[in-house]
């Protein structure tokens, strides 16, 4: 398995880091605005069909 | 034209949001999983640069490019609505703010990582680069506090144009008055008046990993803008509701 | 387009900022602070209190700025005389670069016309560079107060919006903070930095005016 990452020198911690990084916050953002426009659009749903009952 | 009025009308946008926003996650996500493979994996270790550490680039500068780059399209954008009030414009300067700060703020760190095995420090005060994305990331912060201290919308997208406009205005003598001291910073190596100097081996995953991250975000600003507009939309079906039922 | 509003602006800010010489206090009490809680604080080395020393009183100068500036606008919004100023006939931008200067008379200059006796305090040369230290303290504080005024109209709806304000002005400070401590270094930077420092206050002034109007404009309604 460890041979699957790459063979860095001294500084490996550091670059982890930075990766580790940069994949949670690219991740979780992406994760987030994706979660953040399905709530809007089903928000959105909601008002419209409550809209139609009350009518 | 027809694809301009993508731009101002907010059913054609949702129209043409709906594939290319996909679109951009796909050939972002795949770029940068092609450029980190090279980056981390392919590529030779450069002894001069300080070894391994040096690959920390592949995602530091993308992060730099896209920090400045965002701040221009929030200006460009807060322009527009000031300008010509397309409600759009204004959404897009409001989506772009948050995610502006979330790659600022990924510079800012990988920055620091990167320079302490490298030059021993966590932090230099003198440092151009560092001091101007520093402030950068301060404007996006100041930009989402005070459009969130408005009262209405409408006051929120004019507050949010002004301090755009006028951090704008200011971005230049920023970065001028911090290159003028010394810096601990690589001096530019992509863009140069002679050209890249870099070894086409590195430019080459860095331009993929740059360009994988711009198309992500350009995915990221479209959902946020869609989010909006749902919400807007709903908030007036709401006003709608308690005015005339 | 009479002058009078504009005029009356000033005055009355001149008053409000030295309310029964209250407003003394304020640039006192940074110039104290700095001079006296400073070397307490740090340590008394000639050397370094000659190093530290004009950074100090850029600090000085811009916390003065920032705490004068929470209230320049805020009163006037809501006790309708930003109303009346609208309809005054004046631009409203004049009006605001009159309260502007005059908040900087009462609470910049005091500091840039005692930085001589404070640099002396941290071990400066005596000698003519006390002089042109003033007056870049003095052009650089007139540009804090013009660009922490854009952050104060903006956030002058805002309940405590002294934070808002400081997050808002400090990118906007960078430029006169960068520019101003390389002409008190004088020497290693030639004879640009002050001419820097100049140009970026009389951008200052001419630019933020009308953004203090247009926010002002959004507060009022």
């Amino acid at each position: 398995m460890m041979e699957l990452l790459p063979d860095l020198d001294k500084n490996a911690a550091y670059i982890w880091v930075c990766y580790g990084l940069g994949a949670l916050l690219v991740g979780g953002t992406v994760i987030g605005v994706v979660l953040k426009a399905r709530a809007a659009k089903a928000a959105l749903r909601r008002m419209q069909t409550g809209d139609e009952d009350a009518e | 034209m027809g694809m301009l009025s993508a731009f101002a009308n907010p059913h054609r946008f949702l129209a043409l949001s709906n594939w290319l926003a996909p679109l951009f996650y796909g050939v972002g996500a795949a770029m940068i999983a092609w450029g980190l493979w090279q980056g981390l994996w392919v590529v030779p270790k450069d002894d001069y640069q300080g070894g391994d550490i040096m690959r920390v680039m592949f995602i530091h500068v993308p992060a730099a490019w896209l920090a400045m780059a965002s701040y221009s399209g929030m200006a460009a954008a807060s322009f527009i609505w000031f300008i010509w009030r397309h409600e759009l414009a204004d959404i897009a300067a409001k989506a772009i703010a948050p995610l502006g700060a979330v790659w600022t703020a990924l510079c800012l760190a990988t920055g620091s990582i990167w320079g302490k095995p490298t030059w021993g420090t966590w932090w230099q005060w003198d440092d151009a680069r560092m001091m101007s994305v520093l402030f950068l990331f301060f404007l996006f912060l100041g930009y989402m506090a005070l459009r969130a201290a408005m009262d209405s919308r409408q006051k929120a997208a004019r507050a949010g144009a002004i301090l755009a406009m006028v951090g704008a205005l200011n971005v230049p003598l920023i970065k001028f008055s911090v290159d003028m001291f010394t810096s601990l910073h690589q001096d530019a190596s992509v863009i140069t008046v002679d050209g890249p100097k870099m070894a086409a081996v590195y430019l080459w995953p860095l331009m993929m990993n740059g360009l994988g991250h711009m198309l992500l975000f350009g995915g990221l600003v479209m959902t946020l803008m869609r989010a909006e507009i749902w919400t807007r939309r709903a908030a007036r079906q709401r006003a709608r509701l308690l005015a005339g039922a | 387009m009479s002058p009078k509003p504009i005029l009356s602006a000033f005055r009355q800010a001149l008053s409000e900022a030295w309310a029964g010489g209250a407003g003394a206090l304020l640039p006192l009490g940074f110039f104290a602070g700095a001079a006296v809680l400073v070397p307490l604080g740090i340590g008394t080395e000639p050397g370094m209190l000659r190093a530290v020393g004009p950074g100090i009183l850029w600090v000085s100068l811009a916390l003065s700025s920032l705490v004068t500036l929470e209230r320049i606008f805020q009163s006037d919004v809501e006790d309708g005389t930003l109303d009346l100023w609208l309809q005054a006939g004046a631009p409203v931008s004049a009006i605001a670069a009159a309260k502007t200067f005059a908040h900087w008379l009462t609470a910049g200059l005091p500091l840039a016309l005692m930085s001589p006796v404070l640099a002396l305090m941290f071990q400066a040369e005596a000698g003519l560079s006390l002089l042109t230290g003033a007056l870049i303290y003095g052009l650089g504080g007139l540009a804090f107060f013009f660009w922490g005024g854009v952050g104060a109209a903006l956030s002058a709806t805002v309940r405590r919006g002294g934070l808002l304000i400081a997050l808002i002005a400090l990118p906007l400070y960078v430029p006169t903070a960068i520019f101003g401590s390389m002409a008190m270094r004088g020497a290693a930077f030639g004879d640009t930095a002050p001419l820097l420092l100049a140009a970026s206050t009389l951008f200052a002034l001419a630019a933020a005016p009308f953004a203090m109007a247009a926010a002002l404009r959004l507060a009022a309604d």
